[in-house]
């Protein structure tokens, strides 16, 4: 930091003296006590991707069993590179529900309906089937979540009060697993599966420590989520119908490490990106998870996206209208083009209501922004014309 | 903060031990940042009772996800940053899109005879500022966090944050010299 000048001295000085009057004093021993009695720290084995007891003998039949697949692996491997449409066929991403006929998705739902509190924290994803947004939010005292979504046909909340809520949703995360046609929770520790038909969240096991959920692969059928706790990323899938874990196979190395990813369909990766902090600078990085081989770009740094305290991770969506990955910080709308691996600014906060949550609109080929920050309103953000469209709430200010 | 010495342990294995829900180690912590978290509390809130609120929520949220803190010597910051995202949702909370800070009784004058500016002409110039930009300001200025640990906090590079910094200096700079 540069030497400070006299008013930045004063300042100091002016500061301290207020802060004097901060509420300093606590009873560690106690505190902690007390959370320990309320929320206790149970966990100590995992699920079923824990690893068994081998025998010696067996640890050496799986060593050669494993050079022999490197073998055959290396020898079909075919590199990373990108290529603008990969030989590999991705399948279409999952059945897509069709508004009502006479349904006007321009039109702005209600401004006084009920809709959720977003303080920080939450997440949406769009259910493909059910067309709708579905939405983790807090209760407005901020101390539990609650379950809602949003018609993007009426552009409408519904609070869903399923029978049980998740007991906790702190840095949560959400993916929705098309081939299951359910919404795929984290609380961080335990999975869950939200039904949207049956209004049901279903609890499933525990993931394994520090994995946070990516994106959903749609050739495989699977979640894709990692270890965000370690710089070597540790990758996984998650098979919600078996509840079974199991570890990618990364083919080089050093992966950078990230914060937010998405399954970019256009050349078969997933996208991961960190930013700036921690001792870090930002990175981007993709995988391509048949062979497990990183590369990285050769682009123009990535824009310095950040969302503020606490380390909320931006919103990242894939846009399948211009085929490119979105990301959102609240500040600005970025798009990061693989094919030609280019970053592009689509907006910034200072002309238009850039929103943290994000979600794309498949039925609508457009990006929805849920209200976020100081009330801002839901909106629809068209990534070919650029212009934005107000979906609820009160008019862009 | 990097191999830094807590009671006897690392930061690092103390951050592990309460993120693993060890009481003791937990204690630690709190017994360490707490003060520096109320101060920032009360920075971002203008209001006792509302830091005290902020401050709880955070250790509660550390309580719980300590174990997914990335870098265990960077637990000062993150902590910040726990308490500054608490501050900033209880004042939304109570307040709604205007957020003000008590500027006090009219005829306060606890001024430090020492510092060139009057504390009711500071809490003016902070309740314009949002309870982000007042908890930066706190962590820059009282708690001496270093560039690399304001950009920790903040989610940025270190001259990002040194940028936002500058920015709102700039600001309390006009307001509190020309105003």
């Amino acid at each position: 930091m540069a030497e400070r000048d006299r008013f930045e001295l004063d300042l100091a000085a002016a500061l301290r003296a207020y802060l004097e009057e901060a509420p300093t004093e606590v009873r560690p021993t106690e505190l902690a006590r007390q959370f320990a009695t309320a929320y206790p720290h149970g966990r100590t084995t995992f699920g079923p991707w824990r690893l068994v007891a081998v025998p010696r003998r067996a640890w050496v039949l799986l060593l050669l069993a494993g050079l022999l697949a490197a073998l055959v692996g290396g020898t079909l491997f075919v590199g990373s590179q990108l290529q603008r449409r990969l030989p590999v066929v991705v399948p279409p991403i999952g059945q897509l529900y069709e508004c009502p006929p006479g349904s006007n998705p321009d039109k702005p739902g209600p401004a006084d309906q009920a809709r959720p509190a977003f303080f920080s924290g939450e997440r949406i994803v769009f259910d493909r089937r059910a067309g709708r947004v579905v939405a983790v939010t807090s209760t407005p005292d901020g101390l539990a979540p609650e379950t809602w979504t949003f018609d993007l046909c009426t552009n409408t909340w519904t609070q869903m009060h399923p029978d049980r809520e998740l007991p906790d949703f702190v840095m949560g995360q959400l993916v929705y697993d098309v081939h299951a046609d359910a919404t795929i929770a984290s609380d961080g520790t335990r999975m869950w599966a939200y039904d949207l038909d049956a209004n049901t969240w279903i609890q499933k096991g525990l993931a394994p420590p520090g994995v946070a959920l990516g994106a959903y692969d749609p050739v495989s059928g699977l979640v894709v989520a990692a270890n965000t706790l370690i710089d070597a990323i540790d990758l996984w899938t998650y098979d919600v119908e078996t509840d079974a874990w199991t570890q990618i196979r990364q083919a080089n190395g050093p992966p950078c490490a990230y914060w937010a990813s998405a399954y970019d369909a256009s050349v078969d990766r997933w996208v991961t990106y960190r930013g700036a902090g921690w001792g870090k600078e930002k990175a981007m990085c993709l995988i391509d998870l048949r062979t497990g081989a990183w590369s990285g770009t050769r682009a123009v740094t990535p824009p310095d996206l950040s969302t503020g305290f606490y380390l909320l991770v931006p919103s990242v969506v894939y846009d399948e209208a211009t085929e490119r990955t979105v990301f959102s910080d609240g500040r600005q709308l970025a798009a990061y083009d693989a094919t030609a691996d280019r970053w592009e600014i689509l907006a910034e906060a200072e002309a238009g209501p850039v929103p943290l949550l994000m979600a794309y609109d498949p039925l609508h080929r457009r990006l929805v922004g849920v209200g976020q920050d100081y009330g801002r309103p839901d909106v629809a953000f068209d990534p070919v014309t650029r212009q934005w469209m107000v979906l609820e709430g009160d008019p862009v200010p | 903060m990097n191999g830094q010495a807590m009671g006897g342990s690392t930061v690092a294995s103390t951050v592990a031990l309460a993120g693993a829900g060890d009481e003791a180690a937990f204690a630690r912590l709190v017994a360490t940042y707490h003060a520096d978290m109320a101060r920032v509390a009360f920075a971002a809130c203008g209001d006792r009772d509302l830091a005290e609120d902020a401050v709880q929520s955070a250790w509660l949220v550390a309580w719980r996800k300590l174990r997914s803190l990335r870098d265990p010597d960077s637990v000062r910051p993150w902590l910040l940053a726990v308490t500054a995202n608490e501050a900033r949702q209880l004042v939304r909370r109570r307040h709604g899109p205007v957020v003000e800070i008590d500027v006090g009784d009219p005829g306060d004058n606890r001024n430090d005879p020492s510092a060139g500016i009057e504390r009711l002409d500071l809490r003016r110039a902070l309740a314009h500022l949002s309870p982000d930009d007042r908890a930066l300001v706190a962590m820059h200025y009282v708690i001496a966090l270093s560039s690399d640990e304001l950009g920790a906090a903040v989610g940025t590079s270190p001259s990002a944050a040194r940028m936002r910094l500058s920015r709102i200096v700039d600001r309390l700079r006009k307001e509190l010299c020309d105003g």
